[in-house]
């Protein structure tokens, strides 16, 4: 919605900051192609490449115009001595050039005690004898430098501890009396007897299997593809209808293409705050002894003991 | 050349070296090793300047400008307020992702999933705790933002686009506080944001309002409809909104240039691609410092805050058939409950707000002052800070204490104890409320110093109220304290009396409290981490 | 003001290392306290909903089971009590297999809506919002919690302290009779003798407890104007007008018939139909008789 008025405002704007900036107008007006602003800035820079000679003096007439910005000057001006552009020729001169600035720079520093910013110039002076020392290319550390690497390593931590936090908010989390979590079945007491046929928990997903050496929970999965083997009170076995596995009443391989015994899961004995719990061995896990008919039996099954191969079954059919 | 002659040529470790610098500065998009290096020491750069290139050929930094004007660096020119309103966004999307893996907006587990993150999941309620902070805090910076860009007059020619989309996300922002208010269906959730949908009823014609108000809560009444469309509204169409107008804002920002003091810029000034050589700050590796640098301190300071000093409140669960006493909105909108008190709902809630939002976005277009100075500005820079006064007297009067109170006895007990919240018996505990029948009248030392404030307290609101109002005289005020039952005191208020026409009148309430059960105020610091803080140091067995 | 604003990049570097390492130490904090923090919280939670429960008992059930929990004769059970939280007390002598939080919250949201056989007066009103009541699923949770939370106290009830009221005529449910008897392949076992056989006659004392007319109608207090019972009539002072009730009817007559046959006459401003109308199948003649004498005596 250009009007003339607007378009006058804005004119004579531009005009009174180019004049206050010293430089001309055109330089106020925005670009032709904004779209090119990218590449403008990069061709900008790039431009320098065959002008070499323009940026030194353009940062000596800088430099010698002692503006109170040195932090800037003190970056542009000693580059001009390290440009890797064919400008051998101009290489001494430019490092005459370059050291007079450079000292100019630090004088301007030095001496720019009253210059309106002076934390600008105490920081440029750190930074300059921060730069100083190492000269570029160099295999030497500056302090600059190392301090970054301890900032990203300190990020990295952080991040990594992050990570962590994350982990444990992620994982999921087991409510007793859930799959995943504990199951308080009762007093051993309310276990079945050790001739009994085994007392299937849907809830927990397992099997109470009471044996002499003390009462099992079989995961109810079968180890080999992940079916529900069913219990053959007929057979007096587990056997699974997928494809044939079968496991005696204490879970141990007899035959089938399963590669090892049942899983378990841990069960704990509590007695009067005494804990007793499966424990694994070779032969397999072991059962906790039941102290009395009052021990609390829990199921955890959030903790599972492989099965062992199944060629370690004592009970494999032959054959 | 190839792998081998490179190996015969530099060694094996030079080989290696030589492909670590060549992965280095693809995956960097053209800063070579060496170059990083001289970067990261302080050394002014090469001719060409390979630190442009990661702007120009990478994805991640092409939107960041290559260098900035030296002016716009300085951190009390902006403040890098607009900065953190992003960081604060990406904030709050990744603590919301990490909440929605064990929160269902269903009604009849919204509040159990609550308690859950709060009881059984590690850093649930670190992370909970973040993400409200977060929320309030990008409400208040993004406002701060808004501020600073007005005080500074960035909104100015060319800038008036970038202005329009600032307000866009500032409206946003508040939808997406708000929507993300009713999620955890407790008692605050529900009546905030039932006030808050009944207002978008009031816009007319009432067939829109009512429409509004339907389509936003999918049922008569916030239920289990509500709930699930403010959840889709809250993680999904907001955030796309939001980082679809953040992309056009920040673009019109680098476009333009962050703007410059008003003494070195005119307005119609071209300070962005203009930049003289002895004013360029570059991005790599000034200005990445410097952001990081902030956004570093920042997250320790947030995450100080949301450790020791705040707590996300949660209050009693939903109860469709009863609105709690002293319902307050989030203080956001204090502005807007306190205008609710005073006119009715369409003028405060649709009208005001309505040509609020229409002047926001209309002040670039209406301010035709040609200068950004501050002293030529005298007009809009009063009027500015005379808005911001009337905002602030209009949150005083959203809060409760203003012209929403009950009877002096009921206020009496809902300072001290009320129904949702911490107030002072709570904060003193079961531990100190010692068992009998106490009253105001009694001049009696009490042995335990925080119940003797207590009664204090309780006696200097029933002098005070008995002082102010006409109809509540001679008013004595007994506490009673049973054990109801194991671990579990009764708390009995009872008031009693003389109205104008000297009838007497009692007031009864019981609560209950659990030697177990603690409260937090929402600001303010969390007794119980200090405890921890001297268990761990001292662990006690 | 400028002083604080840092320009060195070493200064913002080392800010930002302290910002880091403040995090980090900061979050092994809370990694550190977050399973004390859990179970804290945990306790938290569960002790609100007894408070939560505290106001709904109040305010719901306080009137019939007493707000101390000890139950009124006739009316509702007491459950502050030691009988109530042990296995081999009211959870075995109802036949209830599951846990003693399952059974108040099942007893809770269904109510007891029949009285048939019953000891207990009064029917206890259906709370659960499944079967139409007014409470939600976390405020039966809430009741049953505060509930529980006598277990303490009860199970430090002395006998004497106890204010159980014991089960009279607690017949065995259906599902402890063998299949067999239920097939009709062996005959039911047969039924105890109940105290209704002749020659077993209850004194009216205890019939007016174990019949349950405490439950509505007070004894002790007259029937007036100014004080008319809210359910039942109050028998107070029965004598001084059953005889002019209904016309043709002694006072003895009166009474009998009010307790065989109370639909017949309904004193006005009370419903029909919430007077039990069995009272003849559960006591026997000479019982009943022995009633009505003692009602109507001034000096019980």
């Amino acid at each position: 919605m250009a009007n003339e008025l607007w378009q006058q405002r804005v004119q004579r704007a531009q005009e009174a900051a180019a004049a206050r900036l010293g430089v001309d107008v055109s330089v106020m007006r925005p670009p032709r192609s904004p779209s090119a602003e990218g590449s403008a800035q990069e061709g900008k820079e790039a431009a320098p490449e065959p002008t070499v000679p323009a940026v030194v003096t353009e940062a000596e007439a800088v430099v010698e115009a002692v503006e109170p910005v040195t932090q800037v000057v003190t970056k542009t001006a000693p580059r001009p001595a390290k440009v890797q552009t064919a400008s051998a020729g101009n290489a001494a001169a430019d490092r005459v050039a370059a050291a007079k600035a450079r000292a100019a720079a630090k004088a301007a520093a030095n001496s720019a005690s009253a210059a309106p910013k002076p934390a600008t110039s105490r920081a440029t002076a750190a930074k300059t004898k921060a730069a100083a020392p190492a000269a570029v290319g160099q295999p030497g550390m500056n302090r600059r430098e190392f301090v970054t690497y301890a900032w990203a390593a300190a990020l990295g931590l952080l991040t990594l501890e992050g990570g962590l936090a994350t982990y444990q908010f992620m994982y999921p989390r087991f409510k007793a009396g859930e799959f995943g979590g504990k199951f308080d079945i009762g007093v051993a007491s309310a276990v079945p007897p050790t001739d009994a046929p085994p007392k299937p928990a849907p809830a927990g997903k397992y099997w109470l299997v009471n044996t002499d050496a003390g009462p099992k929970a079989l995961y109810m999965v079968c180890t080999h593809l992940g079916c529900l083997y069913k219990w053959a009170p007929s057979n007096n076995r587990f056997e699974c209808p997928c494809h044939g596995s079968k496991y005696t009443r204490e879970g141990f391989y007899i035959e089938g293409p399963t590669p090892r015994s049942l899983d378990q899961f841990i069960v704990e004995v509590v007695d009067d705050g005494n804990t007793a719990v499966t424990t694994d061995s070779d032969k397999g896990a072991v059962p906790p002894p039941v102290s009395s008919p009052n021990a609390e039996i829990i199921i955890n099954t959030g903790k599972k003991i492989l099965g062992k191969p199944s060629s370690e079954s004592p009970f494999r059919a032959a054959g | 050349m190839g792998v081998q002659q490179e190996i015969r040529e530099k060694g094996l470790l030079g080989a290696v070296a030589g492909i670590g610098d060549d992965v280095f500065t693809r995956v960097t998009a053209g800063i070579s090793v060496g170059e990083f290096r001289r970067m990261l020491q302080g050394e002014a750069p090469g001719r060409p300047n390979p630190r442009l290139k990661p702007h120009s050929e990478a994805f991640l930094l092409h939107i960041k400008p290559t260098y900035y004007h030296e002016s716009a660096t300085r951190f009390n020119h902006t403040f890098r307020l607009g900065l953190l309103s992003t960081y604060l966004f990406l904030i709050e999307t990744i603590t919301g992702l990490l909440l929605m893996i064990w929160y269902a907006p269903a009604p009849e587990r919204a509040y159990a999933d609550m308690i859950g993150l709060l009881t059984n999941v590690p850093f649930g309620q670190f992370l909970r705790d973040l993400h409200r902070l977060g929320a309030e805090a990008m409400v208040a910076i993004v406002t701060l933002h808004m501020v600073r860009v007005y005080l500074t007059g960035s909104y100015k020619p060319p800038r008036q686009f970038t202005w329009f989309t600032g307000v866009v996300l500032l409206v946003v922002t508040l939808f997406l506080s708000f929507s993300g208010y009713l999620l955890p269906w407790d008692q605050l959730s529900l009546w905030a944001v039932t006030i808050g949908t009944s207002m978008a009823e009031a816009v007319p014609p009432a067939i829109v309002g009512e429409t509004v108000n339907l389509l936003a809560r999918g049922a008569p009444d916030i239920g289990a409809n509500g709930l699930l469309r403010f959840y889709l509204l809250h993680v999904i169409f907001l955030p796309l909104v939001l980082i679809l107008f953040f992309f056009v804002h920040y673009y019109k920002v680098v476009h333009f240039g962050i703007s410059l003091p008003a003494d070195e810029e005119e307005i119609g000034e071209d300070t962005a691609s203009r930049i003289p050589a002895a004013k360029r700050v570059y991005y790599l590796p000034d200005v990445a410092i410097d952001e990081l640098s902030f956004l570093t301190v920042f997250t320790m300071i947030t995450i100080l805050l949301t450790v020791f000093f705040f707590q996300a409140p949660l209050e009693h669960i939903a109860n469709p058939q009863s609105t709690p006493l002293h319902t307050v909105a989030p203080w956001y909108f204090y502005w807007l409950q306190g205008m609710l008190k005073i006119a009715d709902k369409f003028i405060a809630g649709v009208a005001v707000p309505g040509i609020l939002l229409v002047l926001l976005v209309a002040i670039p277009y209406l301010d035709k002052n040609p200068s950004r100075r501050g002293r030529d500005r005298r007009v809009a820079i009063v009027s500015g800070i005379i808005a911001g006064m009337v905002m602030l007297i209009l949150g005083w009067m959203g809060t409760p204490k203003y012209a929403v109170q009950g009877a002096p006895s009921i206020e009496i007990v809902q300072e001290l104890m009320p129904e949702e919240g911490s107030g002072l018996v709570r904060e003193i505990g079961y531990a100190h409320l010692p068992l009998g029948v106490y009253s105001t009248d009694d001049h009696t030392k009490y042995d335990d110093p925080q119940f003797a404030e207590l009664m204090h307290e309780y006696t200097a609101a029933v002098l005070h109220f008995d002082e102010q109002e006409n109809d509540f005289n001679g008013a004595r005020g007994q506490l009673t304290i049973t054990q109801d039952q194991p671990g579990l005191k009764k708390i009995n208020w009872k008031i009693s009396w003389y109205d104008a026409q000297s009838q007497k009148e009692v007031f009864q309430k019981a609560f209950w409290l659990h030697r177990d059960s603690f409260y937090w105020e929402q600001y303010g610091l969390k007794h119980k981490y200090l405890d921890y803080l001297s268990n761990l140091i001292s662990p006690k067995e | 003001m400028q002083g604080i604003f840092v320009k060195s990049p070493i200064l913002k570097i080392a800010l930002g290392i302290l910002g880091a390492l403040a995090s980090i130490i900061l979050l092994l904090f809370v990694l550190r306290t977050e399973d004390m923090r859990m179970a804290d919280q945990t306790v938290n939670w569960s002790a609100r909903k007894i408070e939560n429960g505290a106001i709904l008992f109040a305010n719901n059930c306080a009137k019939c089971h007493g707000p101390d929990g000890k139950g009124q004769l006739g009316v509702a059970p007491a459950l502050n009590s030691h009988y109530f939280f042990t296995k081999t007390g009211r959870l075995a002598d109802v036949g209830f297999v599951g846990s003693l939080e399952d059974y108040v919250r099942l007893t809770v949201a269904a109510g007891r809506p029949s009285k048939a056989n019953s000891q207990w007066a009064q029917r206890m009103p259906t709370w659960g919002s499944q079967f139409g009541g007014p409470l939600r699923d976390d405020q039966v949770v809430d009741v049953t919690k505060y509930v529980l939370n006598w277990r303490e106290d009860a199970l430090a009830q002395t006998p004497d302290e106890d204010p159980f009221q014991p089960f009279q005529d607690v017949k065995k449910p259906v599902g402890e009779q063998s299949l067999a008897v239920l097939m009709g392949a062996e005959p039911p076992p047969p039924v105890e003798k109940t105290a209704t056989e002749p020659g077993a006659v209850r004194p009216p004392a205890d019939l007016v407890t174990i019949m349950g007319c405490v439950g509505c109608h007070k004894l002790d207090q007259p029937q007036e104007e100014a004080n008319r019972g809210p359910i039942a009539p109050n028998l107070g002072n029965l004598a001084d007008h059953a005889g002019t009730r209904v016309d043709g009817l002694s006072a003895e007559e009166y009474v009998y018939q009010s307790i065989t046959d109370p639909g017949a006459f309904v004193v006005e401003g009370y419903n029909n139909g919430i007077m039990p109308q069995d009272f003849a199948t559960k006591m026997s003649e000479e019982e009943i008789r022995g009633l009505v004498d003692w009602l109507l005596n001034g000096k019980r």
